[in-house]
């Protein structure tokens, strides 16, 4: 085996593949990644060649190729999807499809292409063909999968009331006022959380460092609150706002007396 | 008033060792008291977090429409009670099964798989006012 073909280290020390290994991984793995790049084309009503996902897909491939560590015990497939998806979607969005569709007569395809890609930030399991099930479930039931459906339109109520707003168009705001009116009922902690992920972008693994605690506690709080907003927009009665979970009481007594965290109360004193 | 304590004496000196006396009496041994009734459970402690969690299942292609239709339902039922306006529901509900659908692979993987259709938001009628 000459030097070129010596296995190297990576970063953070792990053995990476050979060039010869990693080469036979992309060759393997051509058709499934070109399979996403397709699925993402699909979803968005774009051509996979045209708009540029194939290239985007085989040069994702080729870079986990190179960068994948099987000492690790996690699988390529498993390590490269998301990031093959992910950057099919960049690429499908730098293409001038995507932009035609911003400005162009079918606005509500353009603005749904725009807001399901944000929706895959904040639920990145989507990328892998997994729902955002509750942290018990394993997507079995039809129960599960429907509760993941009610966090995934919750979620997407909240990413478009953020780009209706930030529009600054009084009827924006009054649209979606219902929804805001409930979230500003909540505990400051839950507001934050949502604001955090909604309105700033924070994934929720970002937010657990912020707030130095475990990712769980963030993902766990979000998903139940999530929940609650379905249910209570779902019907007119009152319903019993959710408690903070014993992972993030700490941080909601903290929160509790700082008045400035309750922003979705601050924001719909701005717009009304 | 505080009562001072006695002065400490000093040493006198070692007197040589006395004869051991006689044990005069050992008192009996008490009844072994019974056993007392057990308090209930006052609560169970915090399990530790494993830090594992459960696979979750991939969702497939040949699931694509049940689950739009659940996700149909889903809608229905969250924004039946008013709220945000039809368009915006379209919005909302068209978004979500785009980013359902980007993650649903065809298990065939081959360039001439005939695809499904894409997901087409609905046309919303508007009403003349």
């Amino acid at each position: 085996m000459n030097r070129e073909d010596a296995v190297k280290e990576a970063p953070d020390g792990g053995p990476t593949l050979s060039i010869e290994e990693a080469n036979n991984l992309v060759i393997e793995h051509q058709g499934w990644a070109e399979s996403i790049a397709r699925s993402v084309a699909r979803a968005w009503n774009m051509d996979w060649r045209s708009d540029g996902l194939d290239g985007a897909a085989m040069e994702a491939l080729i870079f986990c190729a190179r960068r994948f560590q099987p000492a690790r015990g996690v699988p390529f497939r498993g390590y490269a999807r998301r990031r093959i998806h992910e950057a099919s979607a960049e690429a499908a969005k730098r293409s001038k499809t995507w932009q035609r569709g911003l400005a162009g007569s079918d606005k509500i395809e353009g603005q749904a292409r725009e807001l399901s890609a944000e929706l895959l930030n904040v639920f990145p399991e989507l990328r892998s063909g997994q729902l955002p099930y509750p942290d018990d479930s394993s997507g079995d039931s039809e129960g599960d999968v429907r509760g993941a459906i009610r966090s995934l339109l919750v979620g997407a109520s909240f990413i478009a009331a953020k780009q209706g707003i930030s529009t600054s168009l009084p009827d924006e705001v009054m649209d979606y006022k219902r929804m805001l009116i409930v979230v500003a009922s909540l505990e400051a902690v839950h507001q934050l959380v949502l604001w955090k992920v909604y309105w700033e972008g924070l994934s929720l693994r970002n937010v657990a460092v912020e707030w130095e605690t475990d990712e769980l506690n963030v993902i766990r709080e979000h998903k139940a609150v999530l929940a609650f907003l379905f249910k209570q927009l779902a019907t007119r009665k009152q319903l019993n706002k959710p408690k903070v979970r014993p992972g993030l009481r700490e941080i909601a007594m903290k929160l509790r007396k700082d008045k400035r965290s309750a922003v979705f109360t601050e924001l719909l004193k701005d717009h009304t | 008033m505080v009562k001072k304590p006695p002065r400490d004496t000093k040493i006198g000196g070692i007197q040589s060792t006395k004869k051991t006396s006689e044990i005069d009496l050992t008192t009996g041994i008490e009844s072994v008291s019974g056993v007392k009734a057990t308090s209930g459970i006052t609560g169970i402690g915090k399990a530790e977090r494993s830090g594992v969690r459960r696979p979750t299942r991939t969702m497939t292609l040949e699931e694509r429409e049940e689950l739009f239709r659940m996700i149909d339902e889903e809608a229905a039922k969250m924004f039946g009670a008013g709220g945000i306006p039809a368009e915006k529901r379209e919005l909302v509900q068209t978004a979500v099964k785009m980013a359902v659908d980007s993650g649903l692979l065809d298990t065939g993987g081959n360039d001439d798989t005939p695809q499904p259709g894409p997901v087409e938001p609905k046309k919303v009628k508007k009403k003349l006012v």
